[in-house]
């Protein structure tokens, strides 16, 4: 077992919904991908709608078991696992999903962020520290009294946030956490993922965005349930074979500069990084 | 937006000795409360009855017109059982008499009793509903059934499910306001037109928001199993409620207050 590995994903495919009719043809959401994430790691996954993003997602915590191949989550097969106890992939593997008003369970946001805690048997002293601390990392403690609706879509989803962490997790899977959110939204939901990230915890991040993206250690491209991609940002964005995707500012922004004589080094794929390299 | 005006439970926020109880003692009060009113026989003990309310209706620092609301949608039924209770009463003596109607000493007495004593039922009970937060209610009442979850009752599931739906009322109504706009945009016509005819406006409303209550429910569900929900077994909670001294005052105040009611069936009161 190779221990600096949080997710093992070898050789899945996933065919949604066999509905039993042998005359039609089975598609496959998920066909044959394998890749590793390593402890620590920030990974993006990006591709168009139906390339079978969200489904690699859902099988890292055990919530779709694959079709055939293994999905190995910190040693443990989630098909094993999730005869006996799903919940133990589950602790390890949090989830933030697409739409922020359909995964809060309490009409309390200091309830709802304990709700995942109180799932997993955590003392009660113990989760009233861990909802207090998971509040103030998404800086939403002053509103832990309220109730959800009187909130906005960027921070019903920082709530959202604080219910997985709460549970302390080693990995995060973010489901397009941002995708229903405005700027100020989106820019607050990608400002905790890089603290989540700088804390030393796993972050995978499923997006549309490729500014977001940008943000990763590594891009995986997706592509009709195949892996298309699995590489560093400034790799995947130099490529001009993947047309689907379009480049960040930044980057666009940094081939112009080049064009123009002046060097910027390829790895430069952000706004932040190409504004500290302008500066100097 | 108009559908979201709706006021839901009927919570008054406070900080009152009666908002701190814990929830299972009022409801378990209200509870006692509720009966003794149907065991009380003589007017004498329902003053007994009115003083115990006003003096927790003072504690609570709720304001008497909140309370008096609850009154407004049964007032109807209230005078209903007062007349019937005025004319079909024929015991006792004649105090008029026209037509084939009489209306004797007897009646008034019992008309009198009978509003009395649906007047303290509202009151008792939306007293309860007052001082207690919705999901603290559904907590204490989770806790109260869960003895029953040995001979079958889903105790657990009850009560999350109570909380959900109360969780959810907020994002269903949004949800309304947002295909009945969609649908008006459309044409729609939701106000005009006879009863019939609303009615029929209303099925274009109701078939998309029950598709979208499902499929809430369906990424609900996900996300739930997603944070290790796995029923109610192994479940810790962070808000431990305990008896304070509080519940135990409330408890020994409702046992003299029922010790007095059952003594005075036993006195030759009015």
């Amino acid at each position: 077992m190779d221990s600096d590995l949080i997710i093992q994903i070898k050789n899945v495919s996933y065919a949604y919904l066999d509905d039993g009719d042998p005359t039609t043809e089975e598609k496959l959401a998920l066909d044959n991908v394998s890749f590793d994430v390593k402890r620590g790691e920030f990974v993006a996954i990006v591709g168009s709608n139906g390339s079978g993003k969200s489904t690699i997602a859902k099988h890292m915590n055990a919530l779709l078991l694959p079709t055939s191949g293994s999905v190995l989550v910190d040693g443990m097969d989630t098909k094993e696992a999730s005869e006996t106890a799903p919940w133990e992939i589950r602790r390890k593997v949090g989830m933030v999903f697409q739409n922020p008003d359909n995964q809060l369970v309490s009409s309390v946001v200091e309830d709802d962020v304990a709700f995942g805690p109180e799932n997993i048997g955590v003392p009660s002293d113990e989760i009233r520290r861990r909802v207090d601390e998971a509040l103030r990392l998404v800086d939403m403690y002053e509103h832990r009294k309220k109730g959800p609706h009187l909130l906005s879509g960027g921070q019903k989803q920082r709530i959202a946030i604080a219910g997985v962490i709460a549970m302390d997790p080693e990995c995060v899977v973010f489901d397009e956490p941002t995708a229903m959110l405005d700027p100020k939204g989106r820019r607050e939901i990608m400002e905790i993922i890089e603290r989540l990230h700088s804390q030393g915890r796993t972050v995978i991040l499923i997006t549309h965005f490729m500014e977001e993206a940008a943000a990763a250690d590594r891009i995986i491209v997706m592509g009709n349930g195949k892996l298309l991609v699995d590489a560093p940002p400034a790799d995947v964005f130099s490529r001009d074979d993947l047309g689907v995707l379009n480049v960040p500012f930044a980057v666009s922004m940094a081939r112009k500069l080049r064009e123009n004589g002046i060097d910027v080094p390829a790895d430069i794929v952000t706004e932040k990084k190409l504004a500290e390299f302008l500066c100097r | 937006m108009a559908v979201r005006d709706i006021t839901l439970g009927q919570y008054y926020p406070g900080e009152s000795p009666i908002h701190r109880l814990d929830a299972r003692t009022k409801i378990i009060c209200a509870l006692i409360y509720l009966v003794s009113l149907f065991v009380v026989q003589s007017f004498s003990a329902f003053g007994l009855s009115i003083v115990l309310l006003a003096v927790v209706v003072m504690i609570s620092r709720v304001p008497f017109r909140f309370i008096s609301k609850g009154l407004k949608p049964i007032i109807f039924l209230i005078i209903l059982t007062m007349i019937i209770n005025l004319l079909f009463n024929t015991s006792g003596t004649v105090l008029v008499e026209f037509w084939k109607i009489k209306i004797t000493d007897a009646g008034v007495y019992r008309a009198a009793f009978m509003g009395l004593r649906l007047v303290l039922l509202i009151f008792g009970s939306s007293l309860l509903t007052l001082t207690t937060k919705p999901i603290e209610l559904t907590d204490g009442l989770e806790k109260l059934l869960s003895p029953l979850a040995k001979i079958g009752l889903p105790a657990h599931e009850l009560a999350m499910m109570m909380t959900i739906a109360l969780r959810f009322i907020p994002t269903l109504l949004d949800e309304t306001d947002k295909i009945m706009k969609a649908q008006t945009a459309r044409g729609a016509d939701f106000e005009n037109g006879s009863l019939k005819q609303k009615a029929k406006a209303l099925i274009p409303l109701l078939v998309p928001l029950f598709v979208s209550a499902f499929r809430i429910a369906g990424d609900l569900a996900m996300a739930m199993e997603a944070r290790c929900y796995h029923g109610g077994s192994g479940r810790t909670r962070m808000n431990q409620t305990r008896f304070g001294r509080g519940d135990a005052m409330a408890f020994i105040v409702m046992i003299i207050y029922v010790g007095l009611l059952i003594g005075s069936r036993y006195l030759p009161l009015y």
